[in-house]
């Protein structure tokens, strides 16, 4: 059957595209959709001109979620709502790479050099219509909204969590988080509420931080009042990662870990002495699977944890044409406030 | 309930084409009447499909409905010498399944970019007002000329619209309104070119529901060529 789609053909520069789409797994209809950073750096040709080059055009979006048309499979039923996956797994056999890590627990696909993640490497979600296999969609719970299309951003933090190996037995008692945006804000929430830890919050903005009312917070500009720690997690991104690392590698007790959220424009240079002084240990999480998926689902039935997460829908624009989706590209783009102005679609 | 009716009688005549008509042509490995019987299968809002099909075509219509896995299509009626008589053909054969509250959905099977927002709004519309056609606003002047040669006037475009469909319609509003038009002498019955124009005539009041560019009729070859530049595939 023939649906739309929108996709980025240069910067700035949405097209609506025309395609056959098969119905071999799961038809889903696309619902609410949320921009992302990334796309944001698609829409205003913030990477290199030949990076553009080779993945336009592209639909954007990989914050989503659906409503069930038609299972071949019969599992999901029609009507049923349904969160988005991103990540692709790998065709492959697992033959393809010196070391396969797309079985291993700790990385699985989403390390997985072969796999493709949507809005990046892959198709998004900004679409009429999708058939999509049913490894990649997963059921939204009864009593959750809107707020579902959320679950991407939680999964992230729950990926950063099984990742570092914090779990509620063997975390410490508090944790740092530093970053007041929206991924500082999701990841500190889901430290609190899957871990049951005290959390520090760090950041620069007194508004942001005054919505972190779950955690303790600390000005970037008076560090010195932050109690040291022994899990510090960066969830600032872009040039003042640097800045953030380092404060928490000065934070950090010996043997402590520090875990890399963000994503940084440029190399940023790290204070290695204090790291090998304090024997800390760095690791770098982003993106999610499957698994982590289920556990945000399972977070968002949290009533507690739910309407917090909601404080970060700040609207939701009704999309039925295209004008309307390059507002909501042009508002997120501009936008500095803690949340999202979120899309329902309807083209 | 929601039925549409999918109006597949045309000859393909503007075509030049010997071999089939219009909306049984090819298109990216379907024919054009799945394409446009797909976008109802998948809508929510509708709860059967009536197709009206010329009787040679029947056969193989029945055919790709099993190939495709067209589920909803419950009637195959047969078509009439006019767009008409067709309409009449597929409002007699859902007759004893719908009640008169009950509505109709129409639909050209040449129209196979027909969009889920386009028959969402279609129900929305007629749920409102009983009758509804769907429409886009005239973006070029339009001129009128009675024969042909002269320029007789040139309407208010801000006025004007362009005529697509669906045009949906309460049962027993459209019933009437063929009952009332069939029930002239022939030679007193207004020429009409689609179900509104039957339906206005009749004195009801019809609502607008936004249409699409997109959501053109193959008529000639050249629409052809336009629907195949506009449908990527392989995507």
């Amino acid at each position: 059957m023939f649906a739309k789609s929108y996709k980025i053909t240069e910067p700035k520069r949405f097209e609506i595209f025309v395609e056959d789409v098969r119905n071999d797994a799961v038809l889903v209809r696309p619902e609410y959709l949320a921009v992302c950073k990334a796309d944001i750096r698609y829409y205003l040709g913030n990477r290199s001109a030949r990076v553009l080059k080779r993945k336009f055009p592209m639909s954007l979006i990989h914050e989503a979620t659906g409503i069930v048309i038609r299972d071949r499979s019969g599992k999901f039923k029609p009507d049923q709502r349904v969160v988005l996956l991103p990540c692709r797994r790998a065709e492959c056999e697992g033959n393809k790479c010196d070391i396969c890590v797309r079985d291993d627990e700790c990385l699985l696909d989403n390390y997985c050099p072969e796999s493709h993640f949507c809005s990046s490497n892959y198709d998004g979600f900004s679409k009429e219509l999708m058939d999509i296999s049913d490894e990649y969609i997963l059921p939204v719970p009864d009593g959750v909204g809107a707020e579902a299309v959320f679950s991407e951003l939680i999964s992230v933090g729950c990926c950063a969590m099984r990742r570092a190996g914090l779990t509620k037995d063997n975390a410490p008692e508090s944790i740092a988080v530093w970053g007041d945006g929206i991924m500082g804000y999701i990841i500190a929430l889901v430290a609190k509420f899957s871990l049951d830890r005290h959390i520090n919050v760090i950041g620069l903005s007194e508004e942001k931080l005054a919505m972190f009312d779950f955690a303790d917070v600390y000005y970037s500009n008076d560090i010195d009042l932050l109690p040291r720690m022994s899990v510090a997690i960066e969830a600032v991104g872009g040039n003042a990662s640097g800045i953030a690392a380092n404060q928490a590698i000065d934070k950090l007790y010996s043997g402590g870990r520090l875990v890399l959220c963000g994503v940084a424009n440029d190399n940023i240079p790290l204070n290695t002495r204090m790291v090998l002084e304090h024997g800390l240990t760095i690791m770098g999480t982003t993106r999610s699977t499957r698994c982590d998926f289920e556990k945000a689902l399972e977070l968002l039935q949290i009533g507690e944890f739910r309407d917090r997460i909601l404080k970060l829908l700040l609207s939701t624009v009704e999309v039925d044409d295209i004008k309307k989706y390059y507002e909501v590209f042009e508002k997120e783009s501009k936008s500095t406030a803690l949340g999202k102005n979120i899309m329902k679609i309807t083209f | 309930m929601n039925i549409a009716v999918v109006l597949a009688g045309g000859s393909g005549s503007r075509m030049g084409m010997v071999d089939r008509p219009k909306q049984f042509i090819d298109l990216y490995g379907k024919p054009v009447i799945i394409h446009t019987l797909e976008a109802f299968e998948i809508n929510e809002g509708i709860d059967a499909v009536c197709v009206v099909c010329v009787k040679e075509w029947q056969d193989d219509l029945s055919l790709w409905l099993k190939e495709y896995d067209i589920r909803k299509v419950r009637w195959i009626a047969e078509a009439g010498a006019s767009r008409q008589l067709s309409s009449l053909n597929a409002l007699d054969a859902i007759r004893d399944f719908c009640s008169d509250d009950d509505y109709v959905i129409i639909h050209d099977a040449a129209r196979p970019l027909v969009s889920q927002k386009i028959i969402n709004e279609n129900i929305a519309k007629v749920r409102e007002y009983g009758a509804c056609d769907t429409v886009i606003p005239a973006h070029d002047t339009v001129i009128r000329s009675l024969d042909g040669e002269m320029l007789e006037s040139i309407p208010q475009r801000k006025e004007l619209y362009l005529g697509q469909t669906p045009q949906s319609f309460r049962y027993s509003i459209v019933r009437k309104a063929y009952d009332d038009y069939f029930a002239l002498p022939e030679d007193e019955r207004p020429v009409m070119t689609d179900d509104c124009g039957l339906v206005l005539n009749s004195g009801v009041e019809i609502g607008i529901a936004m249409g699409d560019k997109l959501n053109m009729k193959i008529t000639t070859m050249e629409d052809l060529l336009l629907i195949k530049s506009i449908v990527r595939t392989g995507i």
